[in-house]
């Protein structure tokens, strides 16, 4: 070879093998990133694979964890439950299921066995074993749906089996069983069926109604007792509106059926009234008790009404409402009757009352004596019925109203029980009071109500008590710094009253009985005012008694309480000064006149009288007045009528003159009808001057000064002065009173000493001097006082018997005189208060 | 990008220039990985860029021409390497039809990180609409393989490769083929 030609073929050569070299090299290289790639991609491997392990095995542990939960939750469950796969196999199974088919094996004895197998083991068990086994095949034949089916075994057990196949995606594999015993729940739901059934009996014999309607009033039932109610039968109602057949087309009560639609559709149960239309157009009354009903998802789908015909009921009650109607018209009327009664009889009797006084002044002979004693006693007698009537019927009425003011109770008591003492029969019998000490206050009473329980009482006590002793006590029950309670006990050794009439004594005219009435009169009212004025203080009477021993009459009171009044208040004068310039009193009764006038001449205020309402207009056009006292009887033209067309006239100078009605009947009808017509206080006749002078005070027509003094009342020369003020102090309420009683009692007794001076009957003479003795020193006749103890002394022979005639002319010829000087002192201090 | 497209590569330019113009590629071009490729490993797309900008340029063929040679080599490659997606399959529609489905699928499970184009398919009968999408811009590797796979089964059919944008990275195949 030629080396020349050669070396390049050698220089390619060793070029080609150097690149074989690196191509081996690449190829090298290569191999070791690809095997280490391969190691790399092992080691992913063998980790992936690990943690698969982990995870498997994990998952097991969870698997097996919640098949074991399942199955204990399956052998636990109240139900017998057996699971199937889809070629038969029982795969699972639980203790219940083997219990309620009584199948002696264990839950893992069963597993592997055939279903159908198992079925023929048990099918004697039930009522229909055939039925069984069909139903049995029918499932496992490949029916994937739920089934359910109610079987009845032989020993009366009751089974539920519902049959639910088993899907696993798309697949069929397998069924579950859940088999329940419902013996004891298909035994409830017959025993509530049967009760229903009882008590739907008793409602359809029940004179009930019943209806079912839906929301829209459309009848869905009518049961018999509703049809035979309304005379249709239940194929005419079923499908018709109950409104429109039914309701009457009141207003008022289809407004009432809406209010009932409304309170059932919120869930709401109410008994309400309606009057129904029969079929042959008679209306009943009927009460219903509507409720709602629902389904059984709890939507209201209707309600159910219960009627109760009470068409009877309503009759009656329309009846008696008639009847009340009436009753309050004629009791409106006895009201009216009442109060003209207080007016048209009340003033006759005091005149009877006071001639009859008068005429013991007369020197009447001893038969007209005689004629004028039934007169007294019998128009006394009246009075007290007529007093005592209105008294009653104004408590009862209500429109009796308190008029209070301080009282110092004991002073009070003190001269009820010394006027009580006059009029005892005899002298043997006493009367005291038992005073509770830590009672150191006053109290805020009415003195009228307070003079008339306690009179009341004491004069029974001492119209039936013969001997002994009539004893008032008081306690103080509890108190505070407002209140005290107050227990009054008025206890007698009379006569006592039976048992039978303890509790009648307390009603209008019921007395003890006919005998009582024969032989001690009276009205048989007063203890029937007492109770109800006790009552007005919040207190309760009750009697014990014993026949021929005594009676006790024990009562509390409630009243606020004051401090004591300090005594030298009471000795202040007030002065009323005047801002009035004129006013008119319209009035036609003559001595209300003049007893008005002279309140006001004291007041030193002017004043116009009218005698009528046409008179008093005709003085209210022409003078401007400060204020009108106003009557409300009068003749021509009435207060009434006075008052509104005084009012009306607009333009008048007296158009909002203040006007106060005097009205003589203490009723709060007249008071009303007064305020109504366009008056604008009310003051009842009598009224005292303080009373009238709050009213002035009250338009601002007066105005109060007070002033220290010490000057007692002056009774004048003609009686004894000083005896009097020791006596009574500045108590000219109580001079009054007695000064009264005095009047109205002496005469009699009087008479009857110049009686038994002349019949020689000096035990009797001696008495009855000693009894009025005290009386004539009361009045302040000390001298008359005197002699009678005098001719109280012709018994023990102190004072000889001739002399006896000589004293009596005496003290009858003081007595005419005296009886003057007191009436008029009297009238003084009436005309001072 | 996977190991065997640089395997095949080299492999498909040995064939085609002979192993000097391989040696020259590998001596010359600044490979981060050094070269030696495993079908097995994943590699940096930049290092193919270069790859064919210096085989363009040793060889003066143009890099798309070279591209779909490398398309048209590597299809049998693959018929060889995964006989599973041609079996039972006898037409290049239906196969290319299967490419979203079940090929990129699977190639996905055995190379979870292999990041390969996006084609939406429509079959219209004898008509075949395939859109190309790939950040890559690679169109004419894959008429390459397009090409390649009618040979297999044997068919021919009009290609029409249609950009639908500019820098090729959204590319529009339509395959029509006469009634069969």
């Amino acid at each position: 070879m030629d080396p020349k030609s050669d070396l390049p073929l050698q220089e390619d050569l060793r070029e080609k093998i150097k690149m074989l070299e690196r191509r081996i090299t690449r190829e090298r290289a290569a191999r070791k990133e690809a095997e280490g790639l391969l190691e790399t991609k092992s080691e992913a491997l063998f980790q992936a694979n690990k943690q698969l392990s982990n995870l498997n095995k994990t998952l097991e542990r969870k698997v097996s964890r919640r098949t074991e939960t399942m199955s204990t939750l399956i052998n636990n469950l109240h139900a017998g439950v057996l699971l199937n796969d889809e070629n038969g196999k029982i795969i699972l199974v639980n203790k219940d299921f083997l219990k309620i088919f009584r199948i002696p094996l264990t839950p893992t004895e069963i597993i592997g066995l055939d279903q159908r197998d198992s079925a023929n083991m048990v099918k004697h068990l039930f009522n229909d074993p055939s039925r069984f086994i069909d139903i049995i095949d029918n499932c496992l034949s490949g029916n994937t749906d739920v089934m359910s089916y109610e079987l009845v075994m032989k020993d009366d057990r009751v089974v539920d089996c519902d049959f639910i196949p088993v899907r696993a995606g798309d697949e069929f594999v397998g069924h579950l069983w859940q088999i329940r015993d419902v013996t004891d729940a298909r035994t409830i739901q017959k025993k509530i069926a049967d009760s229903e059934g009882k008590y739907r009996g008793i409602i359809e014999n029940m004179e009930l109604g019943l209806l079912e309607v839906d929301n829209n009033h459309i009848i869905q039932r009518a049961y018999e007792w509703f049809c035979d109610m309304t005379g249709y039968t239940e194929e005419e109602l079923i499908g018709k509106s109950a409104v429109e057949i039914f309701l009457v087309k009141e207003k008022k009560l289809t407004k009432a059926m809406d209010v009932q639609d409304a309170k059932r559709l919120r869930g709401e149960q109410s008994i309400y009234e309606t009057k129904l239309i029969k079929k042959n157009g008679d209306e009943i009354w009927v009460l219903i008790s509507g409720a709602p009903f629902y389904d059984n998802e709890g939507v209201i789908v209707g309600s159910i009404g219960i009627h109760y015909d009470i068409t009877d009921r309503k009759n009656l009650e329309y009846e008696l409402k008639k009847a009340k109607n009436q009753a309050e018209m004629s009791r409106e009327a006895e009201k009216q009757f009442l109060a003209n009664m207080s007016h048209e009889i009340r003033n006759p009797i005091n005149a009877i009352v006071g001639m009859t006084n008068l005429m013991y002044d007369t020197q009447p002979s001893t038969k007209q004596l005689e004629h004028l004693d039934r007169i007294k006693y019998a128009s006394d007698m009246l009075m007290g019925l007529i007093s005592g009537i209105l008294d009653i019927s104004k408590i009862e009425s209500g429109n009796f109203e308190l008029v209070e003011k301080q009282l110092d109770i004991r002073e009070a008591l003190e001269a009820i029980i010394e006027i009580a003492g006059f009029n005892k029969q005899v002298d043997d019998v006493q009367l005291r009071l038992e005073w509770d000490k830590t009672i150191d206050f006053d109290i805020m009473a009415d003195p009228t109500v307070i003079n008339q329980i306690f009179l009341n009482l004491l004069n029974n006590a001492v119209k039936f008590t013969h001997e002994g002793e009539i004893v008032v006590r008081c306690r103080l029950l509890a108190d505070s710094e407002e209140e005290a309670n107050l227990l009054f006990i008025v206890k007698d050794t009379g006569i006592g009253i039976p048992q039978e009439k303890r509790k009648s004594i307390f009603e209008s005219f019921n007395q003890g009985d006919k005998e009582t009435k024969l032989k001690y009169g009276g009205t048989g009212l007063g203890l029937a005012i007492v109770k109800n004025l006790v009552a007005k203080y919040g207190g309760k009477i009750v009697v014990d008694s014993e026949e021929g021993v005594g009676s006790t009459f024990q009562f509390n009171l409630h009243f606020q309480r004051l401090k004591k009044r300090d005594k030298s208040d009471s000795k202040k004068t007030i002065f009323l000064g005047s801002k009035a310039d004129r006013i008119l009193i319209v009035e036609d009764n003559q001595i209300n006149q003049a007893y008005l006038s002279g309140i006001l001449d004291n007041w030193n205020i002017q004043y116009d009288v009218a005698n009528h309402g046409v008179e008093a207009l005709k003085l209210l056009e022409f003078n401007p007045y400060d204020l009108v006292l106003m009557d409300i009887r009068m003749p021509i033209m009435d207060g009434y009528e006075t008052t509104i067309r005084t009012r009306s006239n607009h333009s008048g100078l007296n158009h909002t003159v203040p006007i106060v009605a005097l009205t003589a009947s203490a009723l709060v009808d007249e008071k009303e009808r007064a305020l109504a017509a366009g008056m604008n206080f009310h003051l009842t006749k009598p009224f005292t001057p303080d009373q009238l002078a709050q009213v002035f005070k009250k338009f601002e027509l007066l105005e109060e000064f007070t002033e220290q003094d010490n000057a007692p009342f002056d009774f004048g020369d003609a009686l004894d002065n000083s005896y009097l003020q020791d006596f009574y102090g500045d108590d000219l309420d109580r001079v009054k009173l007695m000064f009264t009683i005095f009047l109205n009692n002496i005469a009699k007794e009087m008479s009857t000493l110049q009686e038994q001076l002349e019949e020689d009957d000096w035990l009797k003479f001696s008495r009855t001097a000693h009894k009025i003795k005290p009386n004539f020193a009361m009045v302040g006749l000390t001298e008359i006082s005197e002699l009678m103890q005098m001719l109280e002394g012709v018994n023990n022979g102190h004072t000889s018997l001739d002399d006896a005639p000589k004293v009596l002319i005496k003290a009858q010829q003081l007595f005419v005189e005296g009886r003057k000087n007191v009436q008029n002192v009297l009238a003084k201090i009436e005309k001072y208060l | 990008m996977k190991g065997i497209v640089f395997t095949e590569y080299l492999e498909f330019i040995e064939n085609k220039f002979g192993y000097e113009i391989v040696d020259k590629l590998l001596n010359e071009v600044d490979l981060p990985s050094g070269g030696h490729y495993t079908a097995v490993g994943s590699y940096d797309f930049s290092e193919m860029v270069q790859l064919l900008m210096k085989t363009s340029q040793l060889s003066k063929a143009p890099a798309d021409k070279l591209l779909y040679g490398f398309g048209l080599h590597i299809m049998p490659v693959f018929r060889k390497g995964y006989p599973i997606f041609f079996d039972g399959l006898t037409d290049a529609f239906d196969f290319l039809e299967t490419l979203e489905d079940k090929i990129h699928p699977r190639v996905l499970v055995l190379y979870p990180d292999a990041e390969l184009p996006r084609f939406e398919i429509t079959r219209n009968n004898n008509e075949l609409i395939m859109d190309y999408k790939s950040s890559r811009a690679m169109g004419d590797f894959a008429l390459g393989l397009i090409h390649g796979c009618l040979e297999i089964f044997g068919e021919t059919a009009n290609v029409s490769k249609e950009n639908l944008v500019e820098d090729g990275s959204k590319v529009r195949f339509t395959l029509t083929r006469g009634p069969a």
